[in-house]
């Protein structure tokens, strides 16, 4: 395993120091690229966070590998992201950049996995990004709690305590949360 | 749903915490009941996507914190290099106008220099003096008398200036001629660029008071200040002593020198 793929590794559990690693080794680089392109420093350092949300997002894909350089992978989606926000299509133009880091990755995976394997992790991906959208809009309280359950991985009697509700008040807003979001979602 | 159902069951399902034959019961009833299989579907998806937005908000709280942390470290260094970087550009944007003011200086200063050095410099000034009146002996009747004054003057209109000064200097105080022929002797040592000499000479001739040759004395001496090296500091002194004398003969010119000697001009 070389240092990225170790690199990687780390990242993938969200490892602060981790991180800190890729900071130093990839931000001034990708930095470089939109200071050098009329973006300010504090436009380096906000789209390199979102560099970073990407990369987080496709380490979480067990398939997923970089075919160059951790480095200059990252200055790609740098330069993806850069152009996007210039040409001020910020959230289509997220979709877009990620859409054509797909489109490196699946040259790899297409030789691997058979068309309706890849139609199926198609599908499966746009239902969670559904699932993520509507849970970034729920409430707080819902948030928390579904957190607590889903990722945290607490039982009812433990998130009674957080929360500070009766385990059954837990159990009746729980349905609350889950039905609420599945009528938003509509058909599954 | 089936009031039978809660999401904690189908939880304990999918965690695998339910006993072997409540296990064996859920998944009986998944096998015949298609909205319980959507609903175990959606909640495992529900859990994916919960699991992996909360993980992108920590993952990003980290980087935040990170961000932080470095701003005076790696950010900074990034940002020193954008700034130095920017300030290049806004130095190259300041160094246009200014190298052309810079260029535009230089050849005012170079124009000034040559406007100066042709009209204002010493030697020019100089050269402007209007060339001194000899008067010979002759006194209209084609006579001249053959003394060491016309000898002189003969010699110096020869350019024979080693035998003029050797005449104008032969004459004696009891000479009729003797101021004016040392007025020549300066003349002469002026014409063969002994400044210095020709200096003292004029002001030998001054301080004879004479009513002809004094003012004149005074006034090719400021000529040969001009050209002498030596006496520039002196030039000024020389100037102000004519202007300072309002029935001097040649006051009008010692104003007009005067002008040219400050004008600004000669600063280049």
């Amino acid at each position: 395993m070389n240092s990225d793929e170790q690199l990687l590794t780390r990242l993938r559990t969200g490892e602060k120091q981790a991180v800190e690693e890729l900071y130093q080794l990839t931000f001034r680089y990708c930095a470089s690229h939109i200071t050098n392109n009329s973006g300010t420093a504090a436009d380096a350092r906000e789209i390199f966070q979102e560099v970073l949300i990407v990369l987080f997002k496709k380490l979480q894909d067990p398939a997923f590998r970089i075919e160059r350089s951790l480095k200059s992978y990252l200055y790609v989606i740098t330069k993806n992201l850069w152009s996007n926000h210039l040409r001020q299509e910020k959230k289509t133009g997220l979709q877009l950049s990620l859409d054509q880091e797909d489109q490196v990755e699946k040259q790899g995976l297409d030789t691997q996995q058979d068309a309706k394997a890849l139609e199926e992790k198609q599908e499966k991906e746009q239902l969670l990004t559904r699932l993520e959208q509507l849970l970034k809009q729920h409430s707080a309280d819902c948030r928390k709690l579904l957190r607590l359950f889903f990722y945290e991985r607490k039982k009812s009697p433990e998130v009674a305590v957080i929360m500070g509700y009766k385990e059954s008040y837990v159990r009746k807003k729980k349905k609350n949360c889950i039905d609420h979001l599945r009528k938003q979602f509509g058909q599954f | 749903m089936d009031d039978g159902y809660t999401y904690d069951r189908i939880e304990d399902y999918l965690e695998d915490r339910l006993s072997k034959e409540a296990k064996a019961k859920f998944e009986a009833q998944l096998a015949v009941d298609d909205a319980l299989r959507k609903e175990l579907t959606f909640y495992r998806h529900l859990q994916l996507a919960t699991q992996r937005l909360e993980q992108e908000e920590d993952f990003r709280k980290t980087i935040q914190g990170v961000d932080q942390t470095l701003d005076e470290n790696a950010f900074f260094k990034a940002s020193a290099v954008s700034i130095d970087k920017n300030k290049g550009k806004s130095d190259r944007k300041l160094w246009i106008p200014l190298s052309v003011a810079a260029g535009l200086l230089v050849l005012l200063w170079l124009g000034g220099r040559y406007w100066g050095q042709s009209y204002y410099s010493n030697a020019v000034l100089a050269e402007n003096f209007e060339p001194f009146e000899i008067v010979s002996t002759d006194r209209g009747d084609g006579i001249k008398t053959e003394n060491q004054l016309q000898k002189g003057i003969d010699a110096f209109e020869a350019k024979s200036y080693a035998d003029a000064i050797e005449w104008f200097s032969s004459t004696s105080e009891a000479d009729a001629f003797y101021v004016q022929s040392q007025y020549y002797l300066a003349h002469t040592y002026l014409a063969q660029q002994k400044y210095d000499a020709a200096i003292e000479q004029f002001q030998k001739v001054a301080d004879t008071k004479s009513t002809l040759y004094k003012d004149r004395a005074e006034w090719y001496q400021l000529q040969a200040m001009l050209l002498s090296e030596s006496a520039q500091e002196t030039l000024n002194e020389q100037l102000d002593k004519i202007l300072s004398n309002p029935n001097h003969g040649y006051l009008e010119k010692a104003q007009a020198l005067k002008q040219q000697v400050n004008s600004i001009w000669r600063q280049f």
